[in-house]
């Protein structure tokens, strides 16, 4: 099972993610493998809509990073006690930089 | 373009009509002269868009520390300039190392903010749609004939910067003579990303609320409205995010 999968409690995620990840990556093979899995077990209209969520965020992401828009200060504020009860807040202030990347 | 690009198979997936209606929408957008390019350009940054993924050039450029180390040309499939080729192909192949020093290097080189704008918007447009057929083991649509006419050329007047590395328009300062930039939308940041070129606001959530969810029905957890439900619908979002090394 993918161990993101297995480190959720959202309901078929062995399913979902593996047909994102296939589709992300160009993974032809996995995509068609992951994809009749999807369909045989959730039924094809749970293809489509899961198909859909996953290449309107394959764009989304590129609007965000072309654009270079922030994440909004209330998602922030809404992550602080998940962040501290996982300790990752221990880790800092996330700090690369690619303008620093890209001066070297 | 005809109509019948769109109607995707009968005896394949069972693409809701709204999807199918949305995406033919996209297409007739893609086609038409937008605000600062023409339907013949934006036709040929949607298949530049489409061909970067094999461009030799930026596989180099992925496995390089820092892209600006990286010198060459970019295989292209278009007549345009040759920096609307890398903008085209910097944001559809590595999007999360985008600096603001090399978008400023992009205006001055020559490319308006605007321009680039709607570069990322019709991008955006057929990144989606591409990405749906791909999932689905679909052919790709052909890509629309592009109209005749002259942009636009409309700039909003309460376009800003400061949010992003592109001007952008709050929601309180969309003008009192100009179309609300923000109907049905909640003007969150990634709303407002496109907002120096309204129509690719429009455009790309008119996609998104079909593909995604309508902003009204996003936290409205005591319905679903798809045939995943809220939480596999995030964690699916969140996982396409995260693979793309985004971090909005």
């Amino acid at each position: 099972m993918d161990p993101l999968a297995s480190a959720t409690t959202v309901a078929d995620a062995d399913l979902l993610l593996p047909f994102a990840e296939a589709l992300v990556q160009g993974n032809v093979a996995r995509l068609a493998a992951t994809r009749a899995r999807l369909a045989a077990n959730l039924g094809s209209a749970a293809l489509v809509d899961t198909a859909a969520t996953i290449a309107i965020f394959n764009a989304v992401v590129k609007i965000a990073d072309a654009t270079g828009i922030p994440i909004e200060d209330y998602k922030v504020d809404l992550t602080a006690n998940d962040r501290k009860a996982l300790g990752i807040d221990d880790y800092g202030v996330p700090t690369y930089n690619q303008d620093a990347m890209d001066a070297k | 373009m005809t109509k019948a690009t769109f109607q995707y198979p009968e005896s394949s997936w069972p693409v809701r009509t709204d999807l199918t209606s949305a995406h033919a929408r996209a297409w007739r957008h893609i086609a038409a002269p937008g605000t600062w390019l023409s339907g013949r350009e934006r036709v040929a940054v949607a298949n530049e868009t489409r061909v970067a993924p094999a461009c030799a050039h930026c596989d180099v450029i992925a496995a390089a520390l820092s892209p600006v180390q990286v010198a060459g040309q970019h295989t292209r499939a278009s007549d345009l300039p040759q920096l609307w080729v890398e903008v085209i192909h910097r944001i559809r192949n590595d999007a999360a190392r985008l600096s603001d020093s090399w978008y400023e290097s992009v205006l001055e080189r020559g490319m308006t903010a605007q321009q680039y704008v709607e570069i990322v918007g019709v991008l955006a447009h057929i990144v989606a749609i591409d990405s749906f057929t791909d999932a689905l083991g679909l052919e790709r649509h052909k890509l629309p004939e592009p109209l005749a006419g002259e942009p636009a050329r409309v700039l909003p007047a309460g376009a800003k910067l400061g949010l992003a590395r592109v001007p952008t328009v709050a929601p309180e300062d969309v003008g009192p003579g100009e179309a609300d930039l923000y109907a049905n939308l909640s003007g969150a940041n990634i709303h407002r990303a496109l907002s120096l070129v309204p129509a690719e606001v429009w455009g790309f959530f008119d996609l998104d609320t079909v593909m995604y969810l309508p902003d009204s029905q996003l936290r409205d957890f005591e319905h679903e409205f798809r045939a995943i439900d809220h939480a596999q619908i995030e964690l699916v979002a969140a996982r396409v995010s995260a693979l793309n090394s985004c971090f909005y």
